[in-house]
């Protein structure tokens, strides 16, 4: 499962195309069809070169040969079927690595994106944007089940990663495929991709998309994702966030550590002080505690400053295309 | 997954005591006649100069065998890793180097395989007297709990699978043994085939079999392989969070006691405990961190899918 370099395995080699639309999906049979057609009204008369992918994460119903049997009639319908169900960002980075197109669009299947938003996310990509994400403005779902715990989880995300992103939860995105690729994905990771693409150094937008109440299936999501989502916010902020300098992180909590440290020793000479003769043995024993995580989380520090030293050299991909927003275009060059 | 029957590699680890080779390899070689491509390797575990000369022996009688010598005992999956290693059929059967298994059932093994990608072996009857069945019972139970398949026997001798199944789980050393596992969690095929004990029982219980301590830490080390790799902060952080929250707990009733009831802290031991509570639960989260930190740092290089097929 784990190979070196296998995100990059094979692909990226024929980037043929100027739209890919990558659509993981799981159990949607019933809105394939119409998903489809409505994909291709909004992207044909574009007049790019363009593919829809289709990306059936194990799905267990009739998704798969619904999908093929679209692919036979529409030769620009690609179908990846994963051997077995991995969730919805491993979908989705499948989708990215076997997506010929400059430019990709995700989307969910279950019909509660509107395609038709895409060649609007497209034009404001074209104003020298790298990822573009969708939020939903008049959401059709329940208010305390699914809109409550997503207002919350997105103000946290928001405040924990300083990108403010309004709507994490929207799959409808368009962003440049080369910037994407330089963003590892894994596990649930796609919550979080605008603060997951801000290392690479990407401009972000965000447009206000159309919401469709689910017409088919059942969600996939509920209340105890927030619980996850705490854990995870942690991980951002630590890992992606600061990942440059994650010894000064570490420093500073070893600093916090040290405090009541500090407050305990001063405690413990206090009553030696005022009660000769009294057991010391508790304040001074905290404040050595204090002072063992303190420690210890600097020797934290210096490990993640190992880990994390044979990639700090890492380019940005955004600073390695040769794509800028087309103000700044040399003369003479077509948009 | 395709039915078509392919080249064959049977591997047989050498180690320990062994019985008659050359009777072993002409029962083997009789069940497996109809096989037409089919190569044995012989993995020995160091030099056992008894075993080399009868491999040599039917080697030069034209058997289709290849001699694999470590330059000193493993032991352990080492050279089972090696036979696999230097195997080069599209099926691969791992056999035991002694009788341990009833011969009659290797065909079924094959058979199974042509249809799946793995086959999950269980040996019955269990060798051993009552204590080690019931080890052995609690094991499994335990692992199908862990795991979400309890079909297979652990640490059996015997594995049948595919050459995708390894090239794709990278499995090395102990994790083999919990090949069927591994693979069903991956989506591969996986088929239950029940043999028989054979002739020879297997050898008294070894610390790594079934039911021993160190199959146990196998067990918790593929159970954490399996669920949190990724993830590693999902783990670390609940246990951290749960001890660091009890830890303060503790602490701010006490500091409640000295605050409104005027009790004296610098005696109460239990401040000690609550502190250290606080300080074990931060210790925990950041070795979490520290784990989704590497993984984040190594990320790019992580694929969480395997793709079937493309259509289109």
């Amino acid at each position: 499962m784990m190979r070196g370099c296998a995100r990059v395995e094979g692909m990226g080699a024929d980037i043929d195309k100027d739209l890919s639309i990558v659509v993981p999906m799981f159990n949607e049979e019933a809105s394939l069809p119409l998903l489809h057609a409505a994909i291709v009204e909004a992207v044909a008369p574009l007049g790019v070169a363009y593919e829809i992918l289709f990306v059936d994460d194990g799905s267990t119903d009739g998704t798969f040969g619904a999908a093929c049997s679209l692919a036979a009639s529409d030769a620009h319908l690609r179908v990846v079927r994963l051997r077995r169900n991995v969730g919805q960002t491993p979908a989705m980075a499948a989708g990215i690595d076997h997506a010929r197109g400059k430019t990709i669009v995700t989307l969910d299947a279950d019909l509660q994106n509107d395609p038709a938003d895409i060649p609007r996310l497209l034009d404001v990509l074209a104003q020298g944007h790298d990822l573009v994400c969708g939020w939903r403005e008049r959401r059709k779902d329940p208010f305390l089940s699914r809109r409550l715990p997503s207002i919350v989880a997105n103000r946290l995300i928001s405040a924990v990663t300083g990108v403010p992103i309004r709507d994490n939860g929207c799959s409808l995105k368009a962003f440049r495929a080369d910037l994407m690729r330089g963003v590892p994905l894994y596990s649930e990771m796609h919550r979080f991709l605008p603060a997951m693409a801000m290392p690479e150094g990407a401009r972000i937008a965000q447009l206000p998309v159309r919401h469709h109440a689910r017409r088919f299936g059942r969600s996939k999501y509920g209340m105890e994702r927030l619980f996850k989502v705490l854990f995870d916010l942690l991980t951002i902020r630590a890992a992606v966030v600061s990942a440059s300098r994650p010894f000064s992180r570490f420093a500073k909590a070893a600093t916090a550590a040290s405090l009541p440290g500090l407050l305990s020793l001063g405690w413990g000479f206090r009553v030696a002080a005022s009660h000769p003769g009294a057991s010391v043995l508790v304040p001074f024993a905290c404040a050595s505690l204090f002072f063992s995580l303190s420690c210890f989380l600097l020797v934290c520090g210096a490990l993640c400053e190992l880990v994390h030293a044979p990639h700090a050299g890492r380019v940005p991909s955004t600073a390695l295309s040769g794509t800028g927003p087309p103000a700044q275009a040399p003369p003479g060059v077509a948009p | 997954m395709t039915g078509e029957r392919t080249g064959l590699s049977v591997v047989v680890p050498v180690s320990g005591r062994f019985g008659d080779l050359e009777a072993l390899h002409a029962t083997y070689r009789a069940v497996m006649a109809e096989e037409t491509s089919i190569e044995f390797v012989y993995v020995l575990d160091g030099d056992q100069p008894e075993a080399q000369r009868a491999l040599s022996r039917l080697r030069e009688a034209g058997e289709p065998i290849r001699i694999v010598k470590l330059a000193r005992p493993f032991g352990g999956a080492v050279p089972l890793s090696v036979g696999i290693g230097r195997s080069t059929g599209e099926r691969v059967l791992v056999l035991p180097c002694r009788p341990e298994i009833d011969p009659a059932g290797i065909p079924l093994l094959l058979r199974a395989l042509d249809g799946a990608d793995v086959a999950a072996i269980r040996c019955r009857p269990v060798p051993g007297g009552a204590w080690r069945r019931f080890r052995f019972r609690i094991f499994h139970s335990l692992a199908d709990r862990l795991l979400g398949y309890g079909l297979a026997d652990i640490g059996v001798g015997v594995l049948a699978f595919r050459r995708t199944v390894v090239e794709e789980l990278l499995l090395y050393g102990d994790r083999l043994h919990f090949l069927p596992f591994l693979a069903f969690r991956h989506g591969f095929q996986v088929v239950p085939v029940e043999l028989r004990s054979g002739a020879e029982p297997r050898p008294a219980p070894t610390p790594r079999e079934a039911g021993g301590i160190r199959a146990l830490l196998d067990l918790l080390a593929v159970f954490f392989l399996l669920r949190f790799t990724k993830r590693p902060l999902r783990f670390f952080g609940p246990i951290g969070a749960g001890l660091f929250g009890a830890g303060f707990a503790l602490s701010v009733w006490l500091a409640g006691q000295k605050l409104f009831l005027g009790v004296r802290l610098a005696d109460r031991p239990l401040l000690l405990l609550g502190v250290l509570l606080i300080v074990l639960g931060v210790q925990v989260v950041a070795l979490g961190l520290i784990g989704e930190i590497v993984v984040y740092t190594h990320a790019r290089d992580i694929k969480e899918y395997a793709v079937e097929e493309i259509v289109g």
